[in-house]
């Protein structure tokens, strides 16, 4: 039973460590609730065997009065239990959530070409939200149902043992069915998520990208495609529904046979004599409340099952280990030295796939303070050099330091902290300007923030937002221009004053005026720190010491900037005159 | 309830949560009957299983005939389970409720594509969340709905046996019931308050993960992971306790409903044992009434979840409703398509009068005139433009950031509501840019171009037919993206990965370009493509897109365009500053070109 959807289940049972309050109240309070259920037929056979002796008023009203006041018991156990319930599994879960936030927002790139947003949030919220309903059922209905049916069963055995003789082999019978059945659509569950997780990243795709479609003349095309996934999707919840319902199906059947089983037997010791009509009557109640218990726990073994492939989904999600590991290993705890920094490549060489080199034996050395500018065709590998400084790849050979430290034994966070990385591409929250900066770092205060503001030369548009640094900026918000979405992204360096600052092609989607208005920012910037700049306009590479030019992957010139430009041989020089 | 019951043929938009659910079944009207139908018969059984129990129990100290109700019993169980499990769970639930699902996918998605932007307007997580939970809920209910009926028809026909036994416990357990229904009445409203407040967090917890996940490089770079992730922490927290309290209050409704039957057989024992030696309340009728007061209490709670979860696919309806209805205004009344049907210009939102040009003209020229419109909500725009360009023209916009050069494109083709002015092909107004200036007239690429996951082929083609591949080639030679391609292990069959990421910046813009190349359009609008690509490709591209006999609308500031264009239209502050050749206008205007070009000129190596 290695698929079982218990076993996939009993991952999460690690989440509920520290609630033990909460889990001592259910403990106390779900056997309670089970006694109260059990103790009514009971108190029903009495009462009909007293009504049928003869008995007096008195007795029977007592009865009764007992009876109503287990059913009003029965109430305030159920509520309560629920509500613990509730209290347990949110905050179980939400300490799942906070595992896979933080396990996703520490994977590589590659790891988000996988998985676009769209399906990550049905993995991090939907499936989790999905198991939060159902960690409480888990408890509540399953594990208190379970001990429902255990009680029903030595209930009857109290009643009559021949009784308990006729109910065992059905019981018996259930749990092997069970244990059986158990299992049997979870593939087809998986595939009937699979497919919906997939139909909902299509959609989150094509509304992002509706005007794109439109203009290309291509909704017919979308919505049929639309239709596609959509049938797939059908097919695929048909089968599972086709599947999972044979479960339900078999315990239901052999529910009913238990009630006809319970009047057949009571009926045939009644005719002998050896059976009260009461204790008849109790047997009846007791076979159907053994329906319910049953009924509860197979509407929500469906949940269960769908729970179990949520969490091996879950699991895979957080198993993606490896791979790639941007997680910080133990054994990268180097530190970087306070102070300022300087950067080395030596004979790196490196390739996104096998045979296909994107560098091939690459060294350079940059002193503190030194600016080196890389130009170069696309596809020279000029952004490859920067990733590697900035720790997205490493090396398939040579190494890669950072003031004198081996990036690939860094901490990519401790690495982060002092070098920094400004692209062409600026992401912007959906959030406040100061969110946006501090990225929710409650310790950076607004000074600071403005402070960054006034380098990046944004004080005067912050001083136009309409709530200053709480106005909401991004998508559905407040637009941006591309410039001042640059220089955000400027200011975002400099309230974290990086001792090295890489760029890659910063200016690439600008145009030249907003470029220039980029300009004394970006030298501010690059002011008294080492840089490496990737462009592919030489032009714009004036304010650099050094140069490199990159042509398939390897280094065809290094020098000084200024002696190249002035060198007419130069490939620099040809770079500039041609660009 | 709330039906107006006025419109025959209810549209999502229309008043009401039942007629909007009516729209909603269109198509999948006869299977949700058949299942309600099927319910009925159901309950019918459940009725009759009730009956049987109660000769049973009268009968058995008399001896004999109790046999055959015992067979009778099983044979009725027995029909149930085949039904239920054999064709209505298993077939015809899956069938309303996926059919109901796709069905508003399709509307959705469609909508979305014909409306201006009316996606890039909602927030992140809003339209998703309308496509994605609000579709599933809506889906949930109708088939589930269908026990509803069954459920009222048992009540009335269970009380009416009821109390033909015993008038007096009867009215006593109706009371009781009515009582049950006005505290769980009582708790809903709270209930209600609570889900909001549920349904609010959740809300911003899935916008803070999108957006975290949307936006983690940037997160990533900045090393802001602690930080992203214990916001989302706090978000999630907030949201726990409002989810708590709303279960607390579900729980009470929900218990209280659930042990009706319980408080029900205490209050039948009560009334019945002063006089339980008189023989009007048989054991017989106690059992009978133990049966239907469990399946009562089952109804019940059913007829109780029935107003929780029409409040809940009430409120996701509004919300579909509103995405439907938002992008083409208060005239939209969607009708039912179907996919087949090819997305026609959709009928004009300017006024009526104005005929469309005719469709089968080619471009002979192109006029704007006294063009003015705004990004809804902002200021930023352009105001009262002119222009005019004819066939085989070169037309270069340029002009400083915030210009307003992407916002006279988007205007241009209708993406952005015009205030003033119209555009005309060949003299003639036309009504609808937006639905008219597509392909085969009009390709655009915008600056930031949106690719989606898939291979390159699919995504240059989106659906065009291309037997033989010379679509496909034509348009990769053309965008100069064939050096790319053959680099590339699997050619044009190569995985771009979600929105297009795994392509380089330069590749993207080229395979948008490619995209658009591939549908052959008269007139190519493109906007300030080439920022991304590094000189040799760029020259090479505008050479080649110049080769051929089109129409050219470009954005752009590299010089060698600007002197290749026959016009070039200037813009400052959202107005036109200035049209003519580049050279007039250099002749005209030195500051202009300090404005309008920027370090990249061979003399101007230095940043300013």
């Amino acid at each position: 039973m290695a698929g079982s959807p218990l076993r996939q289940l009993s991952v999460l049972i690690r989440y509920l460590r520290g609630e033990r309050p909460s889990v001592l109240l259910l403990a106390l309070l779900v056997p309670l609730g089970v006694g109260l259920q059990l103790v009514a037929p009971q108190m029903l056979r009495r009462f009909i065997d007293h009504t049928l002796t003869g008995s007096p008023a008195d007795l029977l009203l007592a009865v009764a009065a007992w009876y109503l006041t287990a059913a009003l018991g029965l109430l305030v156990v159920t509520v309560a239990s629920d509500a613990v319930a509730a209290r347990l599994a949110w905050r179980g879960t939400n300490r799942l959530r906070a595992d896979l936030v933080a396990h996703c927002l520490r994977r590589p790139s590659r790891f988000y070409q996988r998985h676009p947003p769209g399906e990550l949030l049905d993995r991090v919220d939907g499936d989790v939200t999905r198991l939060a309903a159902v960690m409480s059922a888990l408890v509540l209905e399953v594990l208190a149902q379970l001990l429902l049916v255990a009680g029903i069963l030595g209930a009857l055995f109290l009643l009559d043992w021949r009784l308990a003789l006729v109910f065992a082999p059905f019981a018996a019978g259930t749990l092997l069915l069970l244990r059986g059945l158990v299992g049997r659509a979870m593939p087809f569950v998986a595939a009937r998520q699979a497919s919906s997780a997939d139909l909902l990243g299509f959609l989150e795709e094509r509304l992002a990208g509706a005007q794109d479609l439109r203009t290309n003349g291509a909704a017919a095309h979308t919505l049929a495609d639309l239709e596609a996934r959509q049938d797939e999707l059908y097919r695929r919840a048909h089968r599972a529904a086709r599947v999972s319902v044979r479960w339900p199906a078999t315990v239901q059947s052999l529910s009913t046979v238990s009630v006809v089983l319970a009047l057949g037997v009571s009926v045939w010791l009644h005719d002998r004599g050896q059976l009260s009509t009461g204790t008849a009557f109790a047997c009846l109640s007791y076979a159907m409340l053994l329906r319910r218990p049953l009924l509860a726990v197979t509407t929500r073994f469906h949940d269960l099952e769908e729970a179990a492939v949520s969490v091996r989904r879950l699991t895979e999600l957080l198993r993606t280990d490896g791979e790639e590991e941007v997680d910080p290993a133990p054994s990268r705890t180097g530190r970087l030295p306070d102070g300022p920094l300087g950067a080395r490549l030596d004979g790196v060489f490196f390739g996104y796939d096998p045979g296909e080199p994107v560098l091939r034996d690459v060294s350079f050395r940059l002193r503190p303070g030194e600016r080196l500018g890389i130009v170069g065709r696309t596809g020279s590998g000029k952004s490859t050099v920067v990733r590697l400084l900035f720790g997205l790849q490493h090396p398939a050979r040579g190494t890669v330091s950072v003031g004198g430290a081996d990036v690939a034994g860094l901490d990519p966070r401790a690495l982060r902290r002092r070098v920094a990385l400004v692209t062409q591409e600026v992401q912007i929250l959906h959030a406040t300007l100061r969110d946006n900066l501090t990225f929710y770092d409650p310790s950076v205060d607004d000074g600071r923030v403005r402070a960054a503001l006034e380098e990046a030369g944004l004080t005067e548009w912050c001083r136009e937002l309409p709530d200053g640094l709480d106005t909401v900026l991004g998508t559905g918000a407040r637009g941006m221009s591309a410039g001042q979405e640059q220089l955000l992204a400027l200011a975002r360096v400099f309230l974290r004053d990086p001792a090295v600052v890489l760029m890659d092609e910063p200016t690439a989607r600008l145009d030249p005026h907003t470029e220039r208005l980029l300009m004394p920012a970006m030298e501010r910037l690059l002011e008294g720190r080492t840089a490496v700049v990737v462009q592919h306009r030489p032009h714009a590479l004036g304010s650099m010491h050094r140069v490199l030019v990159l042509d398939g992957g390897t280094v065809v010139e290094h020098g000084e900037q200024t002696t190249l430009a002035a060198d007419p041989t130069s490939r620099f020089h040809e770079l500039l005159r041609t660009g | 309830m709330t039906d107006t019951g006025t419109r025959a043929r209810g549209d999502i938009g229309s008043r009401g949560t039942f007629g909007r659910l009516g729209a909603v079944l269109r198509g999948s009207a006869g299977a949700y009957w058949t299942l309600t139908g099927l319910w009925v018969l159901l309950r019918a059984g459940t009725l009759a299983v009730g009956l049987l129990f109660q000769r049973l129990f009268d009968e058995i100290g008399a001896g004999g005939g109790v046999w055959p109700l015992i067979a009778w019993v099983a044979a009725i169980e027995g029909a149930r389970m085949c039904l239920q499990f054999g064709v209505m769970i298993n077939r015809l639930e899956p069938h309303v409720q996926y059919a109901t699902t796709a069905r508003l996918r399709r509307r959705l998605l469609g909508s979305a594509l014909r409306g201006r932007g009316a996606a890039a307007r909602t927030a992140p997580g809003e339209s998703l969340r309308v496509v994605g939970e609000d579709v599933d809920e809506t889906g949930f209910f109708v088939a589930w709905a269908p026990t509803n009926l069954a459920h009222w028809l048992f009540v009335v026909a269970a009380v009416t046996v009821m109390m033909r036994i015993d008038a007096l416990v009867t009215t006593a357990l109706l009371v009781l019931l009515v009582l049950i229904t006005l505290v769980t009445a009582g708790v809903h409203g709270r209930f209600l308050r609570h889900r909001r407040a549920t349904r609010a967090a959740s809300a911003e917890v899935a916008g803070a993960l999108r957006e975290a996940f949307g936006a983690v490089k940037a997160v990533q770079a900045a090393g802001a992971e602690d930080h992203v992730a214990a916001h989302i922490a706090r978000l999630n927290t907030a949201r726990a306790g409002a989810a708590v309290r709303e279960e607390l209050f579900a729980g009470v409704q929900r218990t209280v409903i659930g042990n009706a039957a319980p408080l029900g057989i205490g209050v039948v024992l009560l009334l019945t044992a002063g006089r339980a030696h008189e023989g009007t309340f048989s054991v017989g009728d106690l059992a009978l009434f133990t049966f239907y007061l469990q399946i009562l209490a089952e109804a019940l709670a059913s007829i109780g979840i029935l107003s929780v979860r029409l409040q809940r696919v009430s409120v996701a309806l509004d919300r579909i409703g509103a995405f439907l209805g938002r992008p083409s205004g208060t005239a939209s009344s969607v009708s039912a398509e179907k996919p087949e049907r090819k997305p026609e210009p959709e009928p004009p939102s300017a006024p009526a009068t104005v005929p469309a040009p005719r469709q089968d003209s080619g471009l002979r020229e192109l006029t704007v005139r006294g063009l003015t419109a705004r990004h809804p909500g902002t200021e930023h725009g352009v105001e009262d433009v002119d222009l005019t360009f004819v066939r085989g023209s070169v037309t270069v916009v340029t002009g400083g950031v915030g210009a307003g050069k992407s916002t006279l494109i988007q205007a241009v083709l209708g993406l952005l509501p015009h205030e003033r002015g119209a555009v005309l092909w060949n003299g003639e107004p036309i009504a609808d840019p937006a639905s008219f200036l597509v392909p085969p007239r009009c390709g655009y690429t915008p600056q930031d171009p949106r690719l989606f996951s898939g291979t390159l082929r699919e995504n240059i083609l989106l659906g065009l037919p291309d037997e033989d591949g010379t679509v496909l080639e034509e348009a990769v030679h053309t965008a100069v993206l064939a050096p790319d391609v053959a680099a590339m292990r699997d050619g044009v069959d190569t995985v771009v990965g979600p929105r297009g990421l795994r392509l380089s910046g330069g590749q993207l813009q080229r395979t948008a370009i490619a995209r658009m190349l591939a549908r052959r359009p008269e007139l190519l609008v493109l906007d300030d493509v080439s920022s991304a690509l590094d000189p040799t490709t760029e020259h090479l591209l505008w050479s080649r897109l110049l080769d051929s006999p089109v129409t050219v609308l470009a954005v752009s500031h590299r010089p060698a365009l600007l002197r290749a264009a026959a016009q070039v239209i200037v813009l400052g502050d959202g107005r036109v500053e200035a049209t003519g050749t580049w050279d007039e206008i250099l002749a005209a205007s030195p500051e202009t070109r300090r404005l309008a070009t920027g370090p990249d000129h061979r003399d101007d190596t230095g940043p300013a």
